[in-house]
Parts: C-alpha cells; structure tokens; sequence
C-alpha cells in the first residue's frame, strides 16, 4: 500500500515533468485554438494596429455567398474523395503482396523504396514535380501521348483541367508509403492459422481476402481512411509551391484560401472562420467515415 | 535571501535607467556581414545611437513582418518590397517621413507615396531586360547582333524560332500568382496605358491602349512558352526558348550557372509608334519607419543614411544590378565597368511600378484571371476586359467605403 504522502509526492513529481510540454501546449495549441474561435467572430486586420471588431456571425454569413469559397470547397471535397480511396487500394494491395508469402527478390529494398517520398520534403517534391509538368517536362509529354490536348507551349499545370488532377497524382505517389507501413502492421498481426484453417475449408484467393483479411485489417483501415481524410482536407503545400491556387482557381483548396485571405488581403476574422467551417466539416466525414466502417463489420 | 533580491532588482534597475543610449532595431532581408559594416559606420558617427540588426528571409519575411505588426512589436527600421508598402502605409503601420531635397536626388519614390505622403525610402533598385538567345536568333535566319527593338519584330523573331523545332520555343510568357501581371503589364504601360485611372477612382483596364498591349500579347502566345517563372527560365537556360524577360541580374548569374549559352540582353521592346517607350516593371526595397517606434527622429537619421550611396553599396557591391536609388550613381566608376551597366541605365529611365493601392492584391487578382483566359482563347481581350473594368471598380468602391476620407 502505497502512502498517501508518497501518492501525492509523486503527482506532483509527474506534473513538474509534464510541466514544460503542459505549458507549451496551451500557449502554442490551445491558445491560438481558442484565440482563432474568437477571432472568427470579427474583423481583425494586423497591420492596422486596431484590436479586433466584433461582428457576430457576419463571417460565416459571408462564407455561403462567397463564390471562391464555394469553389476552393469542391476542389478540397473533390481533391480528398479521390485521393484517399485511391491511396488507401493502393497501399493496401502493396502491403498485402509484401507480406504475403511470395518470394519476391528484394523485399526490404521494395518496402524502403516506397517509404521514401514519405520522409522527402513535400517542398522538394512539388518542385521537382512542377519540372515534370512543365511544356518540355516529361511527363507532360506523357500526357500527350495519351492524347490530352495541351495548348502550345503550356505545361500541364496551365490547364485548368489537368492542374488538380495533376497534383493528386503527386500528392498520392508521395504519401501511399505511409500508409503502405501502416497496413504491413495491420497485417502482419493477423494470425497465421487463420489463413490455414481457412485453406483446408478450399478458400483461396481474393475470396480470402474478402472474408478474413479485409475484416481483420479493418480497424487499421479506419485509421488510415481517417488520417488520410484529414490531412487531405488541409492540403496546402503542393497548391502554394507548384500553382498557388491557380490557373483560375482550379487549385484553391481551402487551406490555400484561408492563407491568401489572412496573409494577403489581410482579412484574419475571415480566414478564421474559414478555419473553423473546415473543421466541422472534417470532423462530419470522421465521424460518418468511423459509422461505415463499424456498420460494415 | 530577500535583502539579497533586493540590492539584486536595485542594481539592475539602476542599471537600466543608467543606460540612456538610444536603441534602434533595423530588420532587413540581408546577411548580417554585408549589413554590421554599414551600422558599425552609422553608430560611429552617432555614438549614442546603438543599433541592433536582424535578419529576415525571403520565404517568411514577410509573414514574420505581418506578425510582428500584429504583435505591436515592430523594430524601429524595416526593409519592405516596394509592392507592399501600399497596404502598410494606408493601414497607417508606418510613420511619415520628409525625404525634403533627397526627392531630386533618388530615384523610384512611387511606391513610397500614398495620398501625396512620404512612408519610406528607396533602397536599391532594379528592373527587368530582354535576354535572347544567339545561336537560336542564327537558326532562325535573324541577325544575333540586332535583338529586337519593336513589336513588330519581336512576334516576327518569335515566329521564326518557333519554327524551328516541335520543342523550342520563341518566347517566354511567365504566369503565375503575381507574375501574370508583373510581366503582362509592362507591355500595356509601353502602350500608354495604364492600371486604374490617375486619381485611382476607376479602373482604365479597358482603355483602347490596354486592349490592344493584351491583344498583342495574346498573339505571342501562338509561339511562347507559357509556365512558372522558374520553369520558364531554366528553359532559357538550356537553349529551348528564344527570347524571355528577366531581372538584369540574371547577366552575371546566366553567364555563372549556363557558361554555353550564348546569350544577348537589351533594353525591353516598344509598341511601333513614333512616341512610345519601352517602359518596364521597376521595383526597389524600401526603407519604413514603423509608427510605434519610440524614436522616430533617431529612425529617420538611420534610415536616411541607410539609403545614401555609400550605405547602398554595402548590397550593390555585391548584386550590383541591384543598384542604389541615390542617382549619383551614375558617375560612379564601379557601376561603369559593370556588364551591361549602359543597358541597365537606361531601361532605369523607363521604369514604372503598379499603384501603390492598399486594394492591389485583389486588384491584380482579377486582373490575373482575366489575363489568363485570354491566354487559353476563352475570351477576347476586349470581353475580359471589359469585366475587368467591372469587378474592379467594384473593389475600389468597396475600398473607398472602408477608408475613404
């Protein structure tokens, strides 16, 4: 039995530990959490060296008549409802033949291979990529030869039908890696005698892996449905590299939006509420997403 | 143990109030070595003056000065791009200064000015020429001595090197966020034409002069190539592009990074007309007063001698087509033996920059986007212009509600 002087010594031993990661994360987290909230209740330019005014709901009035909005919306809603599914098939497939007992030369350079853009710097990427979709970049090329039909002299990043899609493609290269590990968790954690009592009962195949590893894997699936959809939602860094939000608005996402509005134009109250719509609205595809999961098991 | 805190807080406050000397903070976007010799200078000469520098970088500069603003905690001297100080002056962030006789002595004061006030002064300035490429000029069948003066033949130049293979291109339109316009323009202000109305009330984007500037550019889009300013210089670089618009710095820095590349520059191409002039896109680093420092005489002295020619050096002799906006550099011996120094100066003369209006981030919004469309041939260059006009009266309503006097 431990004393109750000792119980407390040691709270109080835990909390001067935690202290420092405590007290950064009220003034870096919640703080500015909580300071945004308020400031999406206002009009705030930084520069004019006025406090904040308060104008009630007017932003988030603003936000359903605003047209650019609507349209960095579509981009955000169309940019995740097609890169995730995408990635996730994608990752999933790979993970299950690199666990699989396929004798495949090279497994761990593989495995490495696809992990590697994971830990590049998003910023190199895209800029490497804008090269590859330049007039006489080589993936334009490839395009062509496909049969898109690029104005002369354009690169695919000018067309305003290929630019977002473009960037899908190279978001999805650059994250299924990380997924790729996650699942090779998943599924390495299913029991093998599973597989080879399902074996003796003449199951084999995809029928396998529809009815015992998909079920099996799915609460790593819903992890990654989840993660995937919320760091899709804020996608920000490839649009401000390669395209900054263009041509013609093809690539404003709402993250791209939001910093335009309070960075450039100097409208903080608006970007804030902006923030603030963008999390209910992930916070709604979270939940519906954990919904399906859990109705489909 | 609390005499000792005591005597401990009294001597630091003595030692506080003792210390009397004025404190300046100057941030700015340049290496701390090319700057101490400048403060080191100025502190010598004003000894009670001491002046602490900090440096920013280009890739969250100015986000780190929108915050520092928004902080109230601003230093009492700030570089800004000419482009911004618009929306700081007209947010009434900065002090107002009176240049006095330095107005006939420098250059480039229109991005300083807001409603016929001073907010800054001009550092060192610079602006963009026509590069082209020899061999290509020679395959196509043009001379490589005689770059292209007009119009007329530089969409007769570009048409001939277009020409000239599925992968080369004649010229090289540049878009991108602020770079559609910042290379569109130019051709319009060539034209005669110009952004909003003299009074800033009204848009002018559809004026006849504007029109036909976008109308020409238009047509050179049958035979440029069209991407990121990045994009489309490296292109240059390696031979694929005929003729591009550049910083003048790029003399020494394509002679250093593409050695086989048998380049030419000149000044920028006007409009075949008698009286027109080949004006180009200026821009400068500038040199504010934030209007909550706690010295703004001791910060007008500094910033004053920031700007003076021999201060100016301390960046131009490094980049030097980032040149002093002190004119007395015209005489001097340095900037003469530079590449190109003939050329530079004389574009200098024709130089212009965009309104300095606090609404100009959404002005050239619109612009962009009108621009754009009649890149891709969805819309004629008068239709978007004529929208053009519209949406940006609108903004400048809307401005002149918020602010208006």
């Amino acid at each position: 039995m431990v004393s109750r002087k000792k119980k407390i010594r040691n709270a109080v031993n835990i909390f001067i530990l935690l202290s420092p990661w405590i007290a950064s994360f009220l003034t870096f987290k919640l703080y500015p959490i909580l300071f945004s909230f308020y400031l999406s209740f206002t009009r705030y330019n930084p520069i004019r060296g006025r406090p904040p005014r308060f104008v009630g709901l007017r932003n988030y009035h603003h936000l359903f008549s605003d047209p650019t909005f609507a349209i960095a919306l579509k981009n955000t809603v169309l940019f995740v409802v097609i890169t995730v599914p995408i990635t996730t098939v994608i990752s999933l497939l790979i993970a299950s033949v690199l666990v699989s007992s396929l004798n495949i030369r090279g497994k761990q350079i593989f495995q490495s291979g696809y992990f590697m853009p994971v830990v590049t710097s998003m910023v190199v990427i895209a800029t490497i990529f804008s090269y590859l979709y330049s007039p006489n970049g080589y993936l334009t090329a490839l395009i062509k030869f496909f049969g898109a039909d690029l104005k002369y002299g354009r690169g695919i990043l000018a067309d305003p039908r290929y630019a977002l899609p473009a960037i899908m493609a190279m978001d999805i290269w650059a994250s299924f890696g990380y997924y790729t590990i996650l699942f090779l968790a998943g599924l390495q954690s299913i029991d093998r005698q599973i597989y080879e009592a399902a074996a003796i009962d003449g199951a084999k195949g995809f029928y396998l892996f529809r009815k015992i590893t998909l079920p099996l894997v799915s609460p790593m699936l819903l992890f990654v449905l989840v993660i995937n959809t919320i760091r899709s939602f804020q996608i920000f860094i490839e649009v401000y590299v390669m395209t900054q939000g263009g041509p013609l608005r093809a690539t404003t996402t709402v993250v791209y939006y939001l910093y335009e509005t309070g960075f450039h134009k100097m409208k903080m109250g608006y970007a804030a509420a902006m923030s603030y719509v963008l999390f209910l609205i992930i916070l709604s595809f979270t939940i519906v997403q954990k919904l399906l999961v859990r109705y489909q098991r | 143990m609390r005499r000792l805190l005591l005597i401990v807080l009294a001597v630091l406050l003595t030692a506080v109030v003792v210390q009397g000397k004025v404190v300046l903070k100057f941030w700015n976007f340049w290496p701390d070595k090319w700057i101490k010799p400048v403060i080191e200078d100025f502190m010598k000469q004003h000894p009670d003056i001491e002046v602490q520098i900090e440096r920013l970088t280009w890739s969250d500069g100015f986000n780190k000065i929108v915050t520092a603003f928004a902080a109230g905690d601003t230093p009492d001297v700030l570089e800004l791009g000419s482009t911004w100080v618009a929306q700081f002056a007209a947010d009434g962030a900065l002090l107002e200064v009176h240049p006095g006789n330095m107005l006939s002595r420098y250059n480039m004061w229109d991005p300083v000015i807001y409603k016929g006030k001073y907010y800054g002064f001009p550092w060192v300035i610079s602006t963009r020429i026509l590069f082209y490429n020899k061999d290509l000029f020679k395959k196509a069948g043009l001379d490589p001595n005689i770059p292209p003066r007009t119009w007329s033949e530089l969409l007769d130049a570009a048409k001939k090197i277009s020409a000239l293979g599925d992968d080369i291109f004649g010229f090289g339109i540049k878009t991108g966020q602020y770079t559609t316009w910042q290379t569109f323009l130019p051709f319009a202000w060539s034209n005669g034409a110009s952004v909003l109305t003299k009074d800033w009330k009204k848009a002018a984007v559809n004026s006849p002069e504007f029109v036909e500037a976008l109308d020409f550019v238009s047509k050179l889009t049958k035979y440029s190539m069209i991407d990121s300013n990045l994009n489309v210089r490296q292109a240059f670089m390696q031979g694929k592009v005929g003729m591009i618009l550049d910083d003048v710095g790029r003399i020494k820095t394509f002679k250093k990074n593409a050695p086989d590349l048998n380049f030419g520059y000149a000044m920028f191409v006007r409009p075949d007309k008698l009286w027109s002039k080949p004006i180009q896109f200026g821009g400068a680093e500038v040199i504010v007063i934030p209007k909550n420092t706690k010295h703004p005489k001791e910060a007008e002295m500094l910033a004053k001698f920031i700007v003076e020619k021999n201060s100016a050096m301390a960046i131009s002799s490094r980049i030097p087509t980032l040149i002093p906006a002190d004119k007395s550099v015209k005489d001097d011996d340095f900037f003469k033996k530079q590449p190109g120094f003939c050329v530079i100066m004389n574009q200098l003369q024709f130089t212009k920059t965009p309104p300095a209006h606090p609404k100009w981030v959404e002005i050239q919004e619109v612009l962009t986007e009108y621009i754009t469309q009649v890149y891709n041939g969805a819309m004629s260059a008068k239709e978007a212009m004529d929208r053009a006009e519209e949406e940006i009266n609108e903004i400048l309503e809307e401005f002149e509600e918020e602010y208006g006097d």
